[in-house]
């Protein structure tokens, strides 16, 4: 009588594992093969044949959630790497601006085979402003490989076309023009004000809440100029609902998803050049030979016609640092950029 | 939009494909699964799954993606209505009735409920979005800082008629909500709020382990206290399930189904309104259209076990899944974090997401459309062949189910952002919630005081910078004026509501 | 409750939450947070007050709304829960996921047992019973397993057992 009902129990259980067993189960199994073999089969098969590696498994920690272009470059990176023998794990752990994320990687032994993915805001910018229990100096560059583009447009009918134009109505307008930002009082608010400086300019600065919601002012016509990524403006460009008017990318003047973009650098202003490209980190002291091969394979995956193709459609410049430019990279900003801006919030307030 | 009869016909071609359909099933299945685990977030899924989009053809990790959305939307509904556990945000709201009328033993009737009102909001959300993309899909940017503070107000004007019958607590509730809501970073300077110095804290205090301790913990409390002083009650080891569970437990008859058709209507409208604006979510939609209800229903069992409140809050969480798809096909701009997923998907198919992809990829929306609409029904076939399997859980032993619901709540915590914090999170929520139960405050306040204030404080804060101290840019358009106004109007009509109600019964 | 002291703990609780949230909304003004960042935080805190107040203030004037405290004994049970439940996401993330899943069940289950066989003072089907728990701990421990680890991927440490 009662194992009959026991029974029961148990089989009600394995109905509902194996609901998700027997449903899911027959994808991932044969899914991650897949891409390696379909497009990228010359590059894979010529690899191995030099240098038969053995595989190895990593965990790339992304400080953002699922979807973003934090995560989707991890995601683009991780995809392609299977092709170099590393079976590479993205981990999403989102919280406290990314870093949540650079806490725990630092945290970890350095056989662990963790890395973070992140960018200048969690390990200069965010350690700098206060004690976030790690910083730079737990950590060592692989390799840099995305560096995401901003840019600065304007609502549809707006009296101006170009960024002089925008300078010049402000001087003759003030307190006529508002712009929208992404955060107030972070980086991305202190790069505007290095292109457009309060100090000369009279507008009115609001921090709005990130990229999409500063498209969808400008579309509506709340703010009249908006700081948001490339990706997000793309769409409203090509509508007319507003004109892109410059970019803030770091490592190249252009971007190929709209080359007509020019830079604030060919305005002349260097410092409004948003320095927070996406590099791979390790714990200090981790193998020298395996931060090699990573760096290695990132090398070889920025130039893939595919990740450039895909990193492109999401208005990120595919670009390779290797570890010792990743670094000096990093420490000019820590030496330049990081000053300013520590001095530039003590004063906000 | 003039229908495009060959891009019509090539979507159809697309999805009744014996794949594409397995496909959606398979999607509906995990995330009803997926859905149904306390904690975990069904963006989860959608996140792993992802990746297929590098070797499916579009009308198939589409119909994957939309059918886990729009199962695991539904799926948190059972666990919710079953064990009094929301498996995801959405579903808290209907907790209070579902889990209610599972202890009269109403459990299946309620479960009923649930998946014909999701299914319905559901099939409500898609038409909406398939005939009204455009207008809606024009009107939202109209919605900017000052317009936005208006309709938070609105939302949290609700707190105010929650409050009617016992003001001190309702107040109190409310004010715990908006000061847990501010705990972390300032959503706008990033400076730290009431973080006491722990580091942890700065991420604040997250939706889903907050909701799950909250609802979760002193429901275990109670059925663990109550077998160990109690034993016999709650039967024993494997003995009398069987019986109990061969008791036919009688199902929602259709008469019943109509009575709550009113409250199905009101959540379908309310859950596409909210999910098409950018932001607020099914969590934010069914407790608004639960609340809203409230203030009709003259149901005497209303927030102790009715199915009109069961109805209300599941059309409404559904119902978001079609909408959510409105900013994303007209501007290119993700409302929600699983919209931002699909967007994501899209994009490595090859489809550009943005205002012209009607225009310029006219099959893919289709193809998009007729899959929501696919689903819905899968849905309810699904729901239906589980519902049976849930009824018989429900009814296992306390000491057996619960320590089971406390390890997938503990783990499903975890998971969700991979952080052991969001697990204590979850364990200090839980002692709220134990508070609350012990001194009987109500949780709507909390709920929706916590869900509107970062959406408020942010857009009340922009619309001050924007006005440049001028009060009346808070009235300057006439959405504002028309929000402002129905606020006035609501708070008056459910106050007088509210007091007949009262009236009545005496 | 009490009926003919001054105030009932009902009202009680309500002060001292009243009074918490006062000395919280003091301490705002000593905070280094911008006025525009303890805006909102103010609001809530004066809410918190005011809520307080008005407890006792209807059960004044509207004395027949009795409040039971139903829950009041069951305080230690939470604790305990509590504690069990961050004990054993510590060791699944330390020990291992599905031995430390089935120790915490299997531990659980064989002290039911031995209770329910100890009160009934019929020991002839306990082992039976127990090998049947240990059974049902196992399934729901690699359920678990398959379920997050396999199918979802979720992130684990490295952990000495599986």
């Amino acid at each position: 009588m009662s194992s009959r009902k026991i029974l029961s129990l148990l089989l009600v259980l394995m109905l509902v594992g194996a609901m998700v067993t027997g449903c899911g189960g027959e994808e991932p199994a044969e899914a991650p093969e897949e891409p390696a073999e379909t497009e990228e089969t010359a590059e894979a098969s010529e690899e191995p044949a030099e240098e038969p590696e053995e595989e190895i498994d990593i965990d790339i920690v992304v400080g953002f959630g699922a979807g973003g272009s934090n995560d989707l470059t991890a995601r683009y990176m991780a995809e392609h790497m299977r092709e170099f023998g590393i079976n590479a794990n993205v981990v999403n752990m989102p919280g406290g601006m990314s870093t949540e994320a650079a806490y725990y990687v630092s945290n970890q032994s350095t056989d662990a085979n963790m890395f973070f993915w992140g960018h200048t805001g969690p390990l200069l910018f965010e350690p700098a402003a206060g004690d976030r229990g790690y910083t730079i100096d737990d950590f060592e560059p692989i390799a840099t490989l995305a560096s995401p583009t901003f840019v600065i447009g304007n609502r549809q009918g707006a009296p101006w076309e170009t960024l002089d134009e925008l300078i010049e109505y402000i001087q003759d307008n003030p307190n006529d023009v508002t712009f929208g930002g992404q955060g107030e009082g972070n980086v991305r608010h202190y790069i505007v004000e290095q292109i457009l400086p309060p100090d000369e300019l009279d507008y009115v600065f609001v921090g709005l809440e990130g990229g999409a919601d500063v498209a969808l002012n400008l579309t509506g016509g709340h703010v009249d100029v908006g700081h948001l990524s490339l990706a997000a403006a793309v769409p409203l460009h090509q509508d007319g609902d507003m004109t892109v008017m410059v970019n803030t990318q770091p490592l190249t003047e252009r971007d190929e998803l709209m080359p007509e973009v020019p830079n604030v650098s060919e305005y002349g202003i260097e410092e409004g050049r948003e320095r927070h490209p996406i590099a791979l980190w390790a714990v200090k002291g981790t193998d020298q030979e395996l931060k090699d091969r990573l760096s290695n394979a990132i090398r070889e995956i920025a130039e893939m016609p595919e990740l450039q193709e895909s990193f492109k459609d999401m208005g990120v410049v595919a670009h390779y640092l290797d570890a010792d430019e990743t670094w000096d990279f990093y420490m000019d900003v820590n030496d330049t950029m990081v000053p300013d801006y520590i001095e530039w919030v003590e004063q906000l307030d | 939009m003039a229908i495009d009869t060959v891009a019509l016909s090539g979507a159809v071609a697309d999805v009744f494909t014996i794949q594409t359909i397995l496909f959606i099933m398979m999607g509906i299945v995990v995330g009803i699964s997926v859905g149904a685990i306390p904690g975990l977030a069904h963006s989860l899924p959608i996140a792993l799954v992802l990746p297929f989009s590098f070797i499916l053809p579009l009308a198939q990790t589409m119909g994957l993606l939309i059918g886990t959305y729009v199962g695991g939307t539904y799926g948190g509904s059972i666990t919710a209505i079953a064990f009094g556990t929301p498996g995801t945000s959405g579903a808290a709201a209907t907790v209070a009735d579902g889990y209610g009328l599972t202890q009269m033993g109403k459990g299946k009737k309620a479960l009923q409920m649930g998946l014909y009102a999701s299914v319905l909001g559901g099939f409500f959300g898609s038409f909406v979005l398939i005939f009204l993309v455009v207008p809606i899909g024009r009107m939202a940017p109209s919605f900017g800082p000052g317009e936005l503070t208006a309709l938070y107000m609105l939302a949290l004007s609700l707190v105010v008629v929650f409050s009617a019958e016992n003001p001190g607590k309702g107040i109190m509730s409310a004010g715990i909500g908006f000061f847990l809501a501010i705990i972390g970073r300032d959503i706008i300077t990033g400076g730290l709020r009431f973080t006491f110095g722990i580091r942890q804290m700065q991420s604040g205090f997250p939706l889903v382990p907050l909701l799950m301790g909250f609802f979760a913990l002193p429901v275990i409390v109670k059925e663990i206290h109550e077998f160990i002083k109690d034993p016999d009650k709650s039967g024993d080891l494997g003995e009398s399930i069987l019986d109990e569970a061969k008791k036919k437990e009688p199902g929602l008859t259709i008469k019943e189904l109509f009575k709550s058709g009113k409250a199905i209507g009101i959540g379908s409208v309310l859950g596409t309104f909210l999910g098409a604006l950018p932001g607020p979510g099914a969590t934010l939609a069914s407790y608004t259209s639960y609340s809203v209800y409230s203030q009709i229903s003259r149901d005497k069992n209303y927030g102790k076990g009715s199915l009109d409140g069961v109805a209300a809050a599941e059309a409404a969480n559904n119902a978001t899944c079609g909408a959510t798809f409105i900013p994303m096909l007209t501007f290119g701009i993700p409302g929600s974090s699983i919209a931002a997923l699909m967007m994501a998907a899209l994009v490595m198919e090859g489809v550009p997401v943005g205002p012209r992809v009607v225009v310029d990829h006219t099959q893919v929306v289709y193809t998009l459309f007729i899959l929501m609409l696919m689903t819905n029904p899968l849905n309810l076939v699904f729901g239906w062949l589980l519902i049976p399997v849930f009824t018989k859980l429900s009814k296992i032993p306390a000491q057996v189910l619960w320590p089971i619901i406390a390890i997938f709540l503990v783990i499903g915590t975890y998971a969700y952002s991979n952080m052991p914090y969001h697990t204590i999170i979850a364990i200090v929520s839980g002692f709220i919630g134990y508070f609350y139960k012990w001194y009987k405050l109500p949780d709507g306040p909390l709920i929706l005081a916590f869900l509107v204030t970062p959406l408020f404080e942010a857009s009340f804060r922009q619309a001050l910078t924007i006005a440049r101290g001028n009060y009346l840019y808070f009235v300057s358009s006439p959405i504002s004026i028309g929000l402002w106004t129905v606020t006035i109007l609501s708070i008056f009509f459910f106050l007088r509501r509210k007091k007949e109600i009262i009236e009545d019964e005496e | 409750m009490s009926s003919k002291g001054l105030l009932s703990l009902n009202s009680k609780v309500g002060l001292v939450v009243a009074a918490l949230s006062l000395g919280g909304y003091a301490w705002t003004f000593t905070s280094s947070l911008r006025t525009m960042e303890l805006f909102v935080p103010r609001i809530s805190l004066l809410l918190m007050v005011l809520g307080g107040i008005l407890v006792p203030v209807r059960e004044i004037m509207k004395p027949e709304t009795k409040v039971e405290f139903k829950l009041t004994g069951k305080l230690p049970y939470a604790i305990a829960i509590a504690i069990f439940m961050w004990a054993y996401s510590w060791s699944f993330r330390n020990i291992g996921l599905v031995t430390s899943t089935f120790a915490f069940l299997f531990v659980w289950w064989l002290w039911t047992v031995y209770r329910d066989a100890r009160r009934k003072n019929d020991f002839s089907k306990f082992g039976k019973t127990v090998v049947k728990m240990a059974a049902l701990a196992v399934t729901v421990s690699i359920v678990i397993h398959v379920l997050f680890i396999e199918l979802l991927s979720m992130y684990m440490p490295r952990t000495p057992l599986p």
